[in-house]
């Protein structure tokens, strides 16, 4: 069943075999949600921008070829979500929203440890807001284990060599920020 | 490997982006010189945390998902089904169709040039021959469903189920044909749409007990959720061991998991 490549599975949804994205759907969707919940720490807003994702891909299924790459073309969309959706809320986006933020509390640890482990969470979280959206989103893309920096390249249109750049010098300022705010 | 290398490489392995070989340099030098490994401790609150698992989403957002899957499917299908129809038929279709438009043309002209007095018995008798037309043009209506429902194109098959909404009865060929096509087809917008035609003639017992049958047949997903919202809208109580059948193949999908749980409840 799942043996097809994604290029084949795209290529038939493009073809008219939409209810084929499932079987996308269902291998990508973690990736795709950690994409904006890593930056965002919000599940609604990131499951919402999931949903935009994939009704694009479908909108846009013409534009696939056989010679794009199924994850470098999909992320390339999930950024244009994100983007679209940052340029939107632009206004509305304050350090009030982090208050809002809820944390969970891992069962098995002990407390001391859980509270260490959230507050690292918390911070992180919080320099992760600091940064720009260009520089979350190359820090999440490059976690990704099975991202080369060469397809992290072509999803941020530069080559690989720039994208290990960029994500040296995103990675350097979140841990500056993390700092700051850890001995403030 | 040398302290200044280290450093170079350390926001890869940070991002877990080191290759195999680099990484077990990179261990075994920071076994050898244990400072270097103070000196980067600042990161290790950041890795630990970057390294942690990643979340995973609700099951909320995959039966959202699936329904606007299907959503999209339905929208679909329909429009590609009539866009330029009548000049993707073949010639003998469209002698079939055409003389299905002569045949009514022809009693509604008897009807209305008829000269003279309307007497009862002129009356009956064009009541008759129109009567007679519509049941050709019937017939023939069905047999343009049937080839059509028959022919290897996804579109002619939809084309079919398109024709099956004018007609106001089905025969068991028609029927058979739709059953055909939910179970058989390799496409899904047509056991899609197979689905909403065959939903015209639940009164039909025989329909009824095929479409509780075809819910253990369907792979797709959409399919499933489609038959599964048909059997709540008729309280088909029949389905559920269907259903519960359905519930127990070990790779259901989790969207199509949650709604034959809330469909047998709400059958119940």
């Amino acid at each position: 069943m799942n043996t097809l490549t994604d290029n084949q599975l795209m290529l038939a949804v493009k073809a008219g075999e939409v209810d084929r994205l499932g079987q996308l759907y269902e291998r990508y969707k973690v990736w795709i949600y950690n994409f904006f919940f890593q930056s965002s720490h919000d599940v609604q807003l990131s499951e919402d921008l999931v949903q935009n994702v994939f009704m694009r891909i479908l909108k846009y299924k013409h534009t696939y070829t056989e010679d794009s790459k199924f994850v470098t073309w999909m992320f390339q969309i999930a950024r244009n979500v994100n983007h679209d959706h940052f340029r939107k809320n632009k206004k509305h986006m304050n350090n009030a929203d982090l208050e809002g933020v809820t944390y969970k509390t891992e069962s098995g640890r002990g407390v001391e440890e859980s509270m260490e482990l959230d507050e690292s969470k918390r911070l992180l979280r919080e320099a992760i807001q600091q940064l720009s959206i260009e520089k979350r989103e190359v820090i999440v893309l490059s976690k990704l284990k099975e991202l080369k920096y060469r397809e992290v390249g072509a999803i941020l249109g530069c080559s690989e060599e720039a994208a290990r750049t960029k994500a040296h010098r995103a990675l350097k300022e979140l841990k500056s920020v993390y700092m700051e705010l850890q001995n403030r | 490997m040398d302290k200044e290398k280290l450093h170079e490489l350390w926001p890869d392995y940070v991002l877990g982006k080191v290759s195999k070989v680099e990484q077990e340099e990179i261990v075994s030098f920071l076994e050898k010189f244990p400072e270097v490994r103070e000196e980067l401790s600042e990161w290790d609150p950041i890795m630990g945390t970057l390294q942690a698992e990643w979340e995973v989403p609700s099951n909320e957002m995959d039966r959202a998902f699936y329904e606007k899957l299907h959503s999209f499917v339905e929208e679909e299908a329909p429009q590609s089904n009539t866009k330029g129809k009548v000049h993707r038929l073949h010639p003998w279709m469209m002698g079939i169709a055409a003389s299905v438009v002569l045949i009514l043309g022809f009693a509604l002209g008897k009807l209305f040039n008829s000269e003279g007095a309307v007497t009862e018995n002129s009356l009956v008798n064009t009541h008759e021959k129109l009567k007679a037309a519509e049941e050709e043009t019937h017939e023939l209506r069905t047999q343009l469903v049937i080839s059509l429902a028959d022919q290897p194109s996804a579109s002619k098959r939809l084309e079919a189920l398109s024709e099956v909404k004018k007609l106001d009865s089905a025969t068991d060929k028609v029927i058979e044909a739709l059953f055909k096509m939910l179970n058989n087809d390799p496409n899904v917008n047509v056991r899609l749409a197979a689905v909403t035609s065959l939903s015209k003639y639940v009164e039909n017992p025989i329909v009824r007990e095929g479409l509780v049958m075809s819910i253990t047949q369907q792979e797709s997903p959409l399919v499933q959720i489609a038959l599964a919202e048909l059997m709540v809208t008729l309280k088909e109580q029949k389905s559920i061991n269907s259903m519960e059948t359905l519930l127990k193949k070990p790779d259901i999908n989790a969207a199509v998991k949650e709604k034959l749980e809330e469909s047998i409840k709400e059958i119940i």
